[in-house]
């Protein structure tokens, strides 16, 4: 054999198995589901779905979507759940916004307060929530879904107490940054997935507390018995869904410049449905980020497509149901 | 020993017996009841127990308790409905429209009689049960995902069928089954009592019981000893689905009327009576009459808030804390033993 073919022989074994690594990879299915579903909704619509505007539209409100999914992702890998997302991030929404409007009987203190205050307010509300499920969850034994529960009517009593259930607008011009500003073209909510996106990758698949997170998901005991502090890896995963559930509030407020007790319905189940189509077992101990960034945008897409094709509320609600029985069933057929 | 031969003395005889009753699971509901009625009356004024309001809060309490005891016998094989609100208001508006002699909210074009109505409510109840059933144990995901996806496609097919609005001019034979009362007792809560005493048979008396209590507590030895473990879990759902269609049946009689707000909020309500009432999540503990007594805690708590003005956001903080409380309280329990 010359030396020529024996190099072309190596560098083909090489490129099919990087091949079949990226084949086999996990996320590989999903982003294929991705690549069909935007042609198959772009066909639908007759183009509306793939236009600039809109895409930028669909991963903007992907991205409010996505923070809490990624927030729900670290909890689901701990076989957990935390379905007071969009209560957490009511409550903070409200609580945040009548702090910051200008409208002065609105305003809980009488005037407004600095923009960064309110904002730090926002995040440290939810996250205050978040610490109470992990506590709940990870002292009290109380199981995550009872838990997250009780939250969620707790936290959406308290907001509507804050104001009696009043809109909040007229917010501080600087808000909009959060939500519509840009940064060189690209939209600022665009820019917050992508960091987040990435430091969570990074924290789940390159630090011993991401490992543990797999661990505590995968068998508590076992993690107990290798000396994971499986107490604290439970807080911080509560704590981390209820930190983003505060990102997703801040950046709606941004985008739509008000709050009402409508704010950030139905984000449990949006970022629920994210996790779970995008491959995280609801045992718990298996799944990586991508698939949850790549659920995210398939939910949105999905979203944008029906809204595109007139579909009203009632037929959105039905295929959001499919589509969680549908991802978990095929889930469980694989795992199988 | 305390008093010799046959002479004990009366205190320890008391003592023995205070002993043995608050050892009883359901002697401190029942503690907890009676004070908070004691403590919602003083707050109230004595409206809380002015006899018609006492009426209505047990006929919503019925309503409510209907699905808590389908709720109970999920939640004790360790599984958990999440779809019955979505079950009842399904049902709701579907028997609803079929009945109706509002113009042109009728699918099917004519009034059927008052009785396929309540058919229909229960038939699809038990139906959509049934599907959660088979997919949960069939293909094995788990209830609390199932349950979820089925309760948000409830929710979108209600709205499909009811268009967002209301449906009323129901038949007048339903008003004696909603309104009517026999000797006193509102036919809502004779039903209720009926359902509650047969759960309570089913679960303490026959072989089917026995299983539910067997499958919670330890699936594994249950499939072991010949429990059809699949089959049990299949049924169950199919109960919790039925007794979900039966309490929509219920209200709607009651109220003359459905929207899209019928029986919102019936999961959270039977799950946190369920579990007020002691029987604990993972499955193979507990008994129907402390989920009878927790739908009254939980039914005196709603009725008492309502009479001082809090609206359901309110009420939504006094329950989640309820829930959370009430589990924390029954895992102390559990591990204190």
């Amino acid at each position: 054999m010359t030396v020529d073919t024996q190099e072309q022989a190596n560098s083909i074994r090489k490129a099919r198995s990087l091949a079949s690594q990226v084949v086999r990879h996990e996320s590989f299915v999903l982003s294929v589901v991705l690549i069909g579903l935007t042609s198959v909704m772009s066909v639908l619509t007759q183009g509306a779905t793939t236009s600039r505007v809109n895409l930028l539209n669909v991963l903007v409100q992907s991205s409010v979507r996505g923070f809490a999914s990624i927030g729900q992702a670290f909890v689901v890998i701990t076989a957990g759940i935390d379905v007071s997302v969009g209560g957490v991030g009511l409550f903070s929404s409200i609580l945040g916004t009548s702090l910051l409007t200008s409208i002065v009987d609105r305003n809980l203190v009488g005037g407004p307060i600095p923009l960064m205050v309110g904002v730090t307010i926002m995040l440290v509300s939810a996250l205050g929530w978040g610490m109470f499920n992990g506590v709940m969850v990870s002292r009290a034994y109380i199981p995550p879904l009872i838990a997250t529960l009780g939250i969620w009517q707790i936290t959406r009593g308290a907001a509507f107490n804050l104001v009696k259930g009043v809109t909040i607008h007229k917010l501080p011009d600087g808000l909009a940054f959060f939500g519509q500003g840009e940064i060189g073209d690209i939209p600022v909510p665009i820019i917050l997935f992508i960091v987040i996106a990435v430091i969570a990758y990074l924290v789940l698949n390159h630090t011993r507390f991401g490992r543990n997170i797999y661990a505590v998901g995968g068998n508590p005991a076992s993690a107990w018995l290798s000396g994971i502090n499986v107490h604290h890896v439970l807080f911080a995963a509560y704590a981390i869904s209820g930190l983003l559930a505060g990102v997703a509030s801040v950046v709606w407020a941004g985008r739509i410049m008000s709050s009402s007790m409508d704010s950030l319905t139905g984000l449990e189940i949006d970022s629920i449905s994210a996790v779970f189509v995008g491959g995280i077992s609801v045992s718990g101990g298996k799944g990586n980020l991508i698939g949850v960034v790549i659920g995210v945008i398939i939910i949105g897409i999905i979203n944008n497509g029906m809204s595109l094709l007139g579909a009203n509320t009632a037929v959105q609600g039905i295929s959001k149901g499919l589509i969680i029985i549908i991802a978990v069933v095929i889930d469980y057929l694989r795992r199988r | 020993m305390q008093g010799t031969g046959k002479y004990l003395s009366r205190r320890s005889k008391a003592r023995e017996i205070l002993q043995r009753i608050s050892r009883h699971e359901n002697a401190v509901l029942l503690v907890v009841m009676i004070g908070l009625i004691g403590v919602m009356s003083v707050v109230t004024q004595g409206v809380s127990i002015a006899r018609a309001n006492v009426s209505n809060m047990l006929v919503q309490s019925a309503v409510r308790g209907t699905a808590a005891i389908g709720q109970a016998f999920v939640i004790l094989t360790g599984g958990i409905d999440v779809s019955v609100g979505g079950i009842g208001l399904f049902c709701s508006l579907l028997g609803s429209a079929v009945i109706t002699s509002q113009t042109g909210r009728n699918i099917v074009g004519e009034p059927l009689p008052a009785f396929v109505g309540v058919a229909v409510m229960l038939l699809a109840g038990t139906g959509l049960g049934t599907v959660n059933g088979l997919v949960t144990s069939r293909v094995g995901i788990p209830a609390l995902v199932m349950t979820l996806g089925m309760w948000e496609i409830l929710k979108g097919a209600a709205f499909q069928v009811s268009g967002g609005m209301s449906i009323s001019r129901l038949p007048d034979s339903l008003t004696y089954l909603g309104k009517g009362d026999i000797g006193g007792v509102p036919i809502v809560v004779i039903i209720f009592i009926a359902v509650a005493a047969t759960g309570y048979f089913v679960l303490t008396h026959t072989t089917f019981g026995k299983n539910v209590y067997a499958v919670g507590g330890n699936p594994m030895s249950a499939w072991l000893s010949g429990i059809n473990v699949r089959n049990l879990n299949t049924v169950i759902y199919s109960i919790s689905g039925l007794l979900g269609g039966l309490a929509a049946v219920l209200i709607t009689a009651r109220i003359m009327s459905t929207s899209n707000q019928t029986l919102a909020g019936l999961e959270i309500d039977s799950i946190a009576s369920v579990c007020v009432g002691g029987i604990s999540l993972a499955g193979g503990r507990g008994n129907i009459i402390g989920v009878i007594i927790g739908v009254l805690i939980i039914g005196i708590a709603n009725n008492a808030m309502s009479i001082m003005g809090a609206t359901p956001d309110t009420q939504g903080i006094v329950k989640g804390t309820i829930i959370i409380v009430a589990v924390f309280i029954d895992y102390l329990r559990r591990h204190k033993a």
